[in-house]
């Protein structure tokens, strides 16, 4: 049995059953990610004192290139099935999975610097706000890698039986991916440098 | 949206965010004199106008995706 509107758009929605259903997964998500952002502004505007410094910027403006350069070349690994480019679309979704796992690991870097150094989130409000909208985050680079090597791996059969539908999947991967993208945006300059 | 017109979105706001990170260099430094932030103020300016040409490319490039 085919599940009906799973390449061609709905007539009642404009919008194929992924493309809905991915929508509507990152509107939820915008609203955990919201209701932490909230927790963090009411927390500062409360605090008497807000410690500055406490970070390395260094690390997070290279996360934050790591992660713009892993968009485009998401992006690049979507427009590349669209032009039919097979090698291309390997090529550049290996180099976001790889990006992103470059991303962990300075993370592992950072997070190791304060936890040696007996800075913990129970240390202040400040870093228990830190680990716990970075940890999300780092938590949603994860699933995002999950994704991406499946599609690398067993997924990828997929453009032999179906290629439509493959190339949707993929879109419907870079649109998490960015909203990922999109959290650090935010995350970087709420929390490194004001 | 696409993932085109959410790309383009998102350089977008890349683009603010880098000359945010210039203007706060730039403040940073009349306070305290580094060299370093000075490096950084160009920096995200240089990167802010590469990630305007990069995204008005991207526009005219896949118009036909």
């Amino acid at each position: 049995m085919n599940i009906p509107y799973t390449v061609e758009e709905r007539p009642d929605t404009g919008l194929a059953n992924g493309k809905l259903g991915i929508w509507l997964f990152l509107a939820s998500e915008v609203m955990l990610f919201g209701a932490l952002f909230s927790a963090y502004i009411i927390l500062r505007v409360g605090a008497l004192e807000w410690p500055h410094g406490e970070l390395s910027i260094k690390l997070g403006a290279i996360n934050t290139v790591i992660l713009i350069s892993s968009s485009v070349t998401m992006v690049m690994a979507w427009a590349s099935l669209k032009m039919n480019e097979w090698g291309k679309h390997r090529l550049y979704l290996t180099l976001t999975f790889v990006l992103a796992l470059v991303f962990l690991i300075n993370k592992y870097f950072e997070y190791s610097a304060h936890l040696a150094g007996g800075e913990g989130p129970s240390h202040s409000t400040f870093l228990a706000i830190y680990f716990t909208l970075t940890g999300l985050h780092g938590l949603h680079i994860v699933g995002g890698m999950i994704v991406m090597g499946y599609f690398l791996g067993p997924g990828s059969k997929m453009w032999k039986t179906s290629p439509e539908q493959f190339a949707n999947r993929i879109e419907y991967t870079g649109l998490y991916w960015h909203f990922v993208d999109l959290v650090w945006i935010f995350l970087f300059p709420v929390l490194y440098l004001l | 949206m696409s993932l085109r017109a959410f790309h383009l979105l998102f350089i977008a706001l890349s683009v603010m965010l880098a000359a945010f990170c210039a203007a706060w260099a730039m403040d940073q430094y009349r306070v305290d004199h580094r060299g370093l932030l000075i490096v950084g103020a160009v920096g995200s300016l240089i990167a802010a106008c590469g990630l305007a040409v990069y995204g008005t490319m991207f526009q005219r490039k896949t118009r036909n995706l």
